[in-house]
C-alpha cells in the first residue's frame, strides 16, 4: 500500500527538518520545500497528497502560492496552515483555496497528525 | 465663531461694582458743580466780588443807549452871582415859566426865591449820628421849599457809580437829594447811577436864563439841578469815557436824577434772588458738563455758558434794573470746568497708577526681581555665564557705607581706593548709563575691568567686574555690557512703578511711571514672545471670547500650512480647520472646558511629515473670569508614535520568530520521547533542540541590539519592520497624485511579508519621494510599476516607470548635495544615505525615452 505524500512547505529549515521525522514516524512519505516557488515546482512533478503550509516565506508567500495553485486548475491537494501570523480558524478565503485546517504556531504534534490523518481521509472518502 | 459670550460667566460682581462707581460718579458730577457755586455765593454775599461786579456794570452801563435829557443843569455862573438880591427869584419865575416841573438847589440860596409853584428842594447835607445808621438833618429850611440830602455815596474803590435814594433818620426816610428832585417815593438804600457815554446832560448858565437869552429853550417837562460852579468841576473819579478820568459832582446827580425819573436805576440782585439764580446756572452746568467730555467740550461748553450768563446778566439789568451776581456767574463755568477736568485727571491717574502697579505685580513681581536681596542671585550667574573671571558687587548705603553683596573669585580688599573716597566716586556714578574703566581701581586682577551702575531706586548697586583677555573677550564684554543695562532698565522701571509706594521724596508724574510700565511690559512681552518662537511646540493663546492674542512661530507656520490667517481667525475655527472636527462638536467641547477648566487633546489633521494632537486647555479659574484666556498647543507625537511603531514591530517580530523556534522546540521533545523514533535519530532532534534554543536567543539578542543601537554596523537606529505595511501607506498617499495624473500603478508584492531592517518613517518618506517623482514623469494612461520582493535574506523594492530621465541627468538630481536638491529629489537623496545606516542600498538606473526607477535593498531578518 502507497503511504500518503506529505509536502512541508516552510523556510525555516530547522521545522521543517522536525516536522518531516515527526510525520514519517507517523508512516507518511514527506518533502520539503523552503518557499511558494519551490512547492510549485515540486507540485507539477505530481504525487503530492497533502501540503502543511507556512504563510510567511521568501520569493512566494503561503497565500501567494495557494492562489496560483488555484489558478493552475489542476487536481488540487489538501492543505493544511500552520503560521505564528494564522488564526485558528479557517477563513472563507482560505477554504475556497483548499484550506482544512488551520493553526497558529506553536502547534502540538498530535494536533497536527490527527488533522492530517482526518484531511487525508476525507479526501480519500472523496475520492472513493 | 462659538458664541462664548453667551456662557454664564461670573460678572455680576463686576456688574456691581461698575454700578456703584457710576452712580458715585453720576452724584459727584452734579454735587460737585453745586458745592462751587454755593462757596462762589458765600463768597458774593460777602461782598469779595462787588468791586468787579461794578466795573462790569460800568462796562455794560457806559456802552448803554441814551434816552431825551429830563434834567437840566443850572450853573449859578459868576454873573449870575453878581446879580441883585432877586436873582433867585427870577431864576424860579423863569423856571416855573419855561415848564420845567421841579427845582433842586444843591445847596443852599444866599436870598429867597419865589413861590412859584413848582416845587423848590434844597440839598443840604445830613451828619451821621455818630454810633448809629441813623442820620440827623438840619431842621432849618427855607420857606416854601423842600429839604433833601444832599450826600453822596462813598466811593467804593475810587469809583464812585451809586448814589443814595433815601437816608434813615430813624422814624422817618429822609429822601435824597436826588429822588426828591426826580419826585420819586423816597426809600431806604442806594441805587447804581447809569453813564451812558452818550448820553447828553445839558448845563445852562443861570445868568443867560435870568437874561431871557434862552427863551426859545424847550425846559417843558424836565427838571433842573441848580448848582454852584464848584459842583461843575471834575471832582468825581467816575469816567464816562476811557478818554475822562473824571466827572462833576453836578452831571453826576443829574444822571441820577435822570435814571430814577426815567426808572432806570438799577439795584444789586437781592440776596435770594442771588442764591437762586447761582444755584439754577449750578444745576446746569451740572448737567451740560455730564453730557459733554471735559476734555473735548469743555472749553466751547465753558465759553457758551458764559456768553449766555452774560447775555442773562444785560437783559436783567437792561429790562429789569437789577444787577445780578456776574461775576461768580461767570467764574462758576470755569471753575465747574477746571474741576471736572482735574477730577478727570485725578481719576484717569489713579486708573493709570493701578495699571502701572499691575505691570508691577505681572512684570517684575514674576520676574523674581521683586527683591533687590535677591539681585546677586541673578548677577552672578549673568557673570559666570558671559565669561566673567572676577566680580564684586557692591552696594552703597544710604549712610555712605560701602558693602559687598557677592562675589566671584574676589573681595574687597583688592580695590586699591580708600573707602571713604570711593563712597563718593561712586556716588557721583549714580545714574551713569555707561561703565568705566576700572583698571586702576584693581591692579591686582590684571585684565581689563569695568566699573558700572546697575541700579537702582532702592538700592545703589554697582558691579566691578573683569573680563578675561583672549578671542572672545570682546563677545564677553558686549554680553556684560548688554546684561548690566537689562539690570539698569528694569531696576529703573521698577523704581518708578514703585515710588509711591516708597513714599519717595521726589515726585514721579504719572506719565513717567506708565511710561515706564508700558517699557517694563513691553520688552516682558517682546521676551515672552521671543522665547514663545524658540520654542518647537506650536503655541498660540486666545481669549476667552474667541479672539487670538498671539502665536508663536511654529503656530503661525502650522496655520500656513492649514491656510488660515493668524491674526483673524476665531478660535473655533482655527479649531475646526486643524483637526477634523466639525464647528458643532468644537463649540461643545470649548462649553464644556470653559465651564470646567482643565484641557482636553484633539486628534490633529497631518501637516508635512509630522503627527500631532491638539491640546486645548484653558485655566481652572477661568469659570470665575479670572484668568481669560484658552491655550491651544499643537504637540508634536512623531516621537512617541515612532516609539509605539517600534514597541509593536518589535513585540510582533519577537512574537513570531519565538513562535517558530517553540514550534520546533516542541516537536523536537515529543520526537524525544516518542518510542518510535530510532535511536539514530535522537541525536540529529537534540541538536535540533539546540539550533532552535540558539537561533531564539540569538533573534533576542539582535532585536535588543537594534533597541538600543548597539550594533555597530547599523550607525542609525533601525527596526525590524513590515515592508509590505510600508509599501501600501506609499501607495495610499500617491493615489491621489496618480489619479490626478490618470497614471495606473501596477503594484506587486507578497500578500503577506516577513520582516526588514529600517526606519519606518524615513524609509516610507524615501518610498513615497520615489513614487511621486516617477508618477510625475509617467505620460498621461501609462503605469508605473511598484514591487516588492522578498528573498531569503533581503527584501526589495522596485519602482520604475516614466519617460525617462537621462541616468547623468538623474545622476545630478539626485546628489547634487543636500542645499541644492529640491523637493522629492532631496527626500531620495536623504533616504539613500539612511539606507546604507541600516545596512540595506538604494541603485537606479534611467535613459531618456525609456523609463527611469529605483531599486532599494533591505536587509530580511525573517
Amino acid at each position: 500500500m502507497t503511504m500518503p505524500h506529505i509536502l512541508i512547505v516552510d523556510d525555516d529549515e530547522i521545522l521543517a527538518s522536525l516536522l518531516q521525522i515527526t510525520l514519517e514516524v507517523e508512516g507518511y512519505e514527506v518533502s520539503t520545500a523552503p518557499d511558494g516557488e519551490a512547492a510549485l515546482a515540486r507540485m507539477a512533478e505530481g504525487g503530492i497528497d497533502l501540503v502543511v503550509l507556512d504563510l510567511v516565506m521568501p520569493k512566494m508567500d503561503g497565500v501567494r502560492f495557494l492562489r496560483v495553485l488555484n489558478e493552475q486548475g489542476e487536481a488540487r491537494p489538501t492543505v493544511i496552515v500552520i503560521s505564528s501570523t494564522a488564526g485558528n480558524t479557517v477563513s472563507d478565503e482560505f477554504r475556497a483555496l483548499g484550506v482544512v485546517a488551520i493553526a497558529r504556531k506553536p502547534v502540538e504534534s498530535s494536533w497536527l497528525v490527527e488533522n492530517i490523518a482526518g484531511a487525508l481521509g476525507q479526501g480519500a472518502a472523496n475520492d472513493g | 465663531m462659538a458664541s462664548l459670550g453667551s456662557l454664564a460667566l461670573p460678572q455680576k460682581v463686576t456688574a456691581s461694582r461698575g454700578a456703584r462707581v457710576l452712580t458715585r460718579e453720576r452724584f459727584a458730577s452734579v454735587l460737585m458743580p453745586m458745592i462751587t457755586v454755593i462757596l462762589l455765593g458765600i463768597l458774593h454775599q460777602a461782598q469779595v466780588f462787588r468791586d468787579i461786579d461794578g466795573r462790569i456794570f460800568d462796562r455794560f452801563a457806559v456802552v448803554g443807549s441814551a434816552t431825551a435829557p429830563t434834567v437840566v443843569v443850572v450853573e449859578r455862573d459868576p454873573d449870575f452871582a453878581a446879580m441883585g438880591a432877586e436873582r433867585f427869584a427870577t431864576l424860579d419865575r423863569v423856571l416855573a415859566g419855561s415848564g420845567i416841573e421841579r427845582i433842586g438847589y444843591l445847596g443852599s440860596r444866599d436870598a429867597p426865591g419865589l413861590g412859584t409853584g413848582v416845587p423848590v428842594i434844597i440839598g443840604r447835607n445830613a451828619d451821621r449820628v455818630p454810633l448809629s445808621g441813623r442820620w440827623r438833618f438840619d431842621s432849618a429850611a427855607e420857606p416854601g421849599a423842600l429839604r433833601a440830602a444832599s450826600n453822596l455815596a462813598p466811593s467804593e474803590y475810587g469809583i464812585q457809580r451809586s448814589q443814595y435814594r433815601g437816608l434813615s433818620g430813624g422814624e422817618i426816610i429822609m429822601p435824597s437829594f436826588e429822588a426828591a428832585l426826580a419826585g420819586v417815593e423816597s426809600s431806604e438804600g442806594e441805587f447804581l447811577v447809569r453813564m451812558p457815554r452818550a448820553q447828553s446832560i445839558p448845563v445852562i448858565p443861570a445868568s443867560q436864563l435870568v437874561a431871557g437869552d434862552l427863551s426859545g429853550a424847550d425846559l417843558a417837562g424836565t427838571v433842573a439841578l441848580i448848582a454852584k460852579p464848584a459842583a461843575l468841576e471834575p471832582t468825581l473819579a467816575t469816567p464816562r469815557d476811557p478818554h475822562m478820568r473824571t466827572m462833576s459832582e453836578a452831571i453826576f446827580r443829574a444822571l441820577a436824577v435822570h435814571d430814577l425819573r426815567t426808572g432806570r436805576q438799577v439795584v444789586r440782585a437781592a440776596a435770594w434772588n442771588s442764591w437762586i439764580v447761582l444755584l439754577a446756572v449750578g444745576l446746569a452746568l451740572a448737567i451740560a458738563y455730564r453730557r459733554s467730555d471735559p476734555k473735548q467740550l469743555i472749553l466751547r461748553v465753558s465759553i457758551i455758558a458764559s456768553v449766555l450768563i452774560a447775555a442773562g446778566g444785560w437783559l436783567a439789568l437792561e429790562f429789569a434794573g437789577r444787577l445780578l451776581p456776574l461775576t461768580p456767574l461767570l467764574l462758576a463755568p470755569w471753575i465747574i470746568a477746571i474741576q471736572r477736568i482735574l477730577i478727570r485727571e485725578r481719576r484717569q491717574d489713579n486708573r493709570l497708577e493701578q495699571v502701572a502697579a499691575r505691570a508691577v505685580q505681572n512684570s517684575v513681581h514674576r520676574s523674581a526681581l521683586r527683591e533687590g536681596a535677591r539681585l546677586p542671585q541673578f548677577v552672578d550667574p549673568t557673570a559666570r555665564i558671559a565669561g566673567v573671571e572676577k566680580s564684586l558687587l557692591i552696594e552703597l548705603t544710604r549712610t555712605g557705607e560701602l558693602q559687598l553683596v557677592s562675589a566671584i573669585d574676589a573681595k574687597l580688599d583688592d580695590i586699591a581706593m580708600d573707602f571713604a573716597e570711593l563712597s563718593k566716586e561712586l556716588a557721583k556714578m549714580r545714574g551713569r548709563q555707561v561703565g568705566f574703566d576700572a583698571a586702576a581701581l584693581v591692579p591686582g586682577w590684571g585684565c581689563e575691568a569695568r566699573l558700572t551702575w546697575i541700579g537702582g531706586a532702592e538700592r545703589n548697586l554697582f558691579w566691578l567686574y573683569a573680563v578675561p583677555p583672549g578671542g572672545r573677550s570682546g563677545k564677553r564684554g558686549q554680553l556684560v555690557r548688554a546684561a548690566a543695562a537689562s539690570f539698569r532698565e528694569l531696576f529703573r522701571w521698577r523704581g518708578d512703578l514703585n515710588a509711591r509706594e516708597r513714599q519717595e521724596e521726589r515726585y514721579l508724574p504719572i506719565d513717567e511711571k506708565v511710561a515706564s510700565a508700558v517699557s517694563l511690559v513691553s520688552r516682558e512681552s517682546d521676551q515672552v514672545r521671543r522665547g514663545f518662537d524658540t520654542i518647537d511646540t506650536a503655541v498660540m493663546i486666545f481669549h476667552l471670547i474667541g479672539s487670538p492674542l498671539h502665536a508663536n512661530r511654529a503656530m503661525e507656520e502650522l496655520y500656513r500650512e492649514a491656510e488660515i490667517a493668524v491674526n483673524e481667525t476665531p478660535l473655533v475655527d482655527a479649531i475646526v480647520a486643524l483637526t477634523r472636527l466639525d464647528v458643532v462638536r468644537v463649540e461643545a467641547l470649548l462649553q464644556e472646558l470653559v465651564f470646567r477648566g482643565g484641557e482636553m487633546r484633539l486628534p490633529m489633521r497631518q501637516f508635512g511629515p509630522v503627527e500631532r494632537i491638539l491640546r486645548v486647555a484653558a485655566p481652572d479659574s477661568m469659570a470665575r473670569g479670572m484668568d481669560r484666556v484658552i491655550v491651544i498647543e499643537a504637540v508634536d507625537i512623531t516621537e512617541l508614535h515612532a516609539a509605539a511603531d517600534l514597541r509593536q514591530s518589535v513585540g510582533l517580530f519577537i512574537d513570531l520568530q519565538l513562535r517558530n523556534d517553540l514550534e520546533a522546540i516542541l516537536l523536537a521533545a515529543d520526537l524525544a520521547r516518542d518510542p518510535r523514533v530510532g535511536v539514530e535519530k535522537i541525536g540529529p532532534i537534540v541538536r535540533r533542540i539546540g539550533e532552535a534554543a540558539r537561533r531564539a536567543t540569538g533573534r533576542l539578542d539582535e532585536v535588543a541590539e537594534l533597541v538600543r543601537g548597539e550594533n555597530e554596523e547599523l550607525v542609525e537606529a533601525c527596526y525590524p519592520v513590515d515592508a509590505r505595511a510600508l509599501v501600501l501607506q506609499t501607495l495610499e498617499k500617491t493615489a491621489e497624485m496618480a489619479e490626478e495624473l490618470e497614471v495606473a500603478i501596477d503594484v506587486q508584492m507578497p500578500a503577506m511579508s516577513g520582516f526588514t531592517i529600517a526606519e519606518p518613517r524615513a524609509l516610507g518618506d524615501m518610498l513615497e519621494a520615489m513614487l511621486r517623482v516617477v508618477v510625475a514623469d509617467t505620460p498621461q494612461g501609462e503605469t508605473v510599476t511598484v514591487r516588492l520582493e522578498e528573498k531569503n535574506s533581503e527584501t526589495q523594492v522596485h519602482i520604475s516607470g516614466g519617460f525617462g530621465i537621462g541616468f547623468g541627468r538623474l545622476v545630478y538630481l539626485l546628489t547634487k548635495g543636500e542645499d541644492q536638491s529640491v523637493g522629492e529629489y532631496r527626500q531620495i537623496n536623504r533616504g539613500i544615505v539612511r539606507t546604507a545606516k541600516w545596512g540595506g542600498s538604494v541603485s537606479y538606473w534611467g535613459r531618456e525615452a525609456n523609463g527611469f526607477g529605483f531599486n532599494v535593498k533591505l536587509r530580511r531578518i525573517g
